[in-house]
């Protein structure tokens, strides 16, 4: 691999968070090294009909107590956590005007179900209520690059933007081609990652008919798991160049070394290991980096048992040994978000490496002999981290993993 | 005030964020505020949906204040029947 240019070379300057655990990255990372679990039992209600499960939710979010914008009428609330996640991330980077030239910034989200809330609240008021005019406001709340633009016009970015929608793996994928745009020109820097919010009635009851949420909390990789639990909120990060990082001075968390994206051409809803298996590699060959380099893997993790038996082996298949690499899920406190997950596990992931902890899979029982991997359970492991893996499966066989190692000075 | 009145204050400032430290009056002209077009079409929406009434789009556009859409909000209320008599409101 020939040797890349501090221009060619992306890092993480900046992160921003909107999550169940609070608003910002502090509450978020302290719930994750200390396993506090946001997942609770949540309600909704349409029309009579109710629905309980377990959830990780944004409660009392108030956009205005954040951030003071023109737009907020517009902007459903997946829209919104996309917003205040950016406005940390580029607090966090120290953009500015003078350094950072807005046509340079791209802005690359994923999300999953876009404006699902607003949609769901005017089918409401429209077959069930029997209103005949439809909000104005409907389809630029749930287009799903309203993410991207309400960012693109609050900070004045003209690069390219747009949303990417790939299920699960969506805000994987979108820090996937933000690096690549990195890599190769076309922006100097980006505000990534995802954004969901879609903790609502017809969402939950769609994903109870599949039959993959859990019956009490999330377990991935445990012993007496039982689903999945739906997460919302926004994780983004800041990417620029080295070379820009080291001009202004910037204070780098890891480097965005590579990434892996593959797909399964299997099943529907089945993930495959070899699928897997060759975006991890992908991942580590496009970031020059040998398995044995890789200290931490955040894994997808969705404590489902299709996904845990099936990453379990692709993490052996590819690493080998049981003790060769330390995993854990997040998702047993941030629970799935879906589109925004890929960003809220990129962010562990970066900052498990910053301060050498791995963050535990909270709400874990017991070990499944099936799940043979070297599982951090419940409690935080101390270790220095000098790469590290962030995987994200989508159904439908998507498959997007990233490659961070350790930047130097 | 009259109700037809304050859903309006509401309208305008549930659209319009940054006026709710605005006072607004009867005498209010609504090209003091640069409101956009799909911003009336969200305040028409508000105030339709408030009294169950359908007031044309176009037809906001082109009253000058506050107390013009009052007068134009009740006529179409009492069309409606969602009003008795405007009398009462004033």
């Amino acid at each position: 691999m020939h040797e890349l240019s501090d221009e060619q070379r992306v890092v993480i300057t900046g992160m921003g968070c909107v999550s169940a655990s609070g608003i910002g990255v502090a509450p978020f990372w302290d719930a994750l090294i200390h396993a506090k679990s946001a997942i609770r039992p949540v309600t909704r209600t349409q029309v009579g009909h109710t629905i309980t499960a377990p959830a990780a939710v944004v409660e009392g979010f108030q956009l205005q107590q954040h951030i003071r914008t023109s737009q907020q009428p517009l902007l459903d609330p997946f829209s919104q956590y996309a917003l205040v996640a950016a406005q940390e991330a580029i607090a966090d980077a120290g953009w500015n005007r003078e350094q950072v030239p807005g046509d340079q910034v791209a802005v690359i989200l994923g999300t999953t179900s876009g404006g699902e809330a607003s949609r769901e609240a005017e089918a409401i008021r429209l077959f069930h209520l029997g209103k005949k005019s439809c909000n104005p406001a409907l389809v630029v709340r749930t287009n799903h690059q309203a993410s991207v633009s309400c960012i693109s016009m609050e900070f004045g970015f003209t690069g390219p933007a747009f949303v990417v929608h790939s299920g699960c793996a969506s805000g994987t994928h979108a820090i996937a081609q933000a690096f690549l745009m990195l890599r190769h020109g076309h922006a100097g820097y980006a505000i990534s990652g995802g954004s969901e919010a879609s903790v609502i009635y017809s969402t939950l009851l769609a994903f109870q008919a599949m039959g993959v949420l859990a019956s009490d909390t999330c377990r991935p990789f445990s012993s007496g798991r039982s689903g999945l639990a739906l997460g919302e909120g926004a994780g983004v990060v800041a990417l620029e160049t080295l070379a820009s990082a080291r001009a202004r001075g910037a204070v780098v968390y890891a480097e965005l070394a590579g990434v892996g994206i593959t797909s399964d051409a299997g099943d529907p809803v089945n993930p495959l290991a070899q699928g897997s298996a060759a975006a991890m590699n992908k991942a580590m060959r496009s970031a020059g980096l040998r398995p044995d380099q890789i200290g931490y893997i955040n894994a997808h993790g969705s404590g489902t048992e299709s996904n845990d038996l099936v990453e379990s082996a692709a993490i052996r298949s590819v690493f080998g040994a049981r003790d060769a690499v330390a995993v854990s899920s997040t998702k047993a406190v941030h629970g799935h978000a879906l589109g925004a997950t890929g960003g809220f596990e990129l962010i562990a992931a970066t900052l498990a490496l910053k301060h050498g902890l791995i963050p535990p899979t909270a709400n874990f029982l017991k070990r499944d002999p099936l799940c043979d991997i070297d599982m951090v359970p419940n409690e935080l492991r101390e270790k220095r981290i000098d790469a590290a893996l962030s995987n994200s499966f989508g159904l439908g066989g998507m498959n997007s993993v990233l490659a961070i190692k350790r930047c130097p000075a | 005030m009259r109700e037809s009145e304050r859903v309006i204050y509401e309208a305008i400032r549930k659209v319009k964020p940054s006026l709710i430290e605005t006072e607004l009056t009867p005498a209010t002209r609504f090209d003091k505020f640069d409101i956009a077009s799909l911003e009336m079409a969200m305040i028409v929406f508000e105030i339709n949906d408030a009294f169950d009434i359908e007031i044309e789009l176009y037809t906001l556009m082109t009253l000058d204040t506050i107390e013009d859409a009052c007068v134009h909000v009740d006529q179409e209320r009492r069309k409606s029947g969602a009003v008795g008599t405007v009398v009462a409101d004033a």
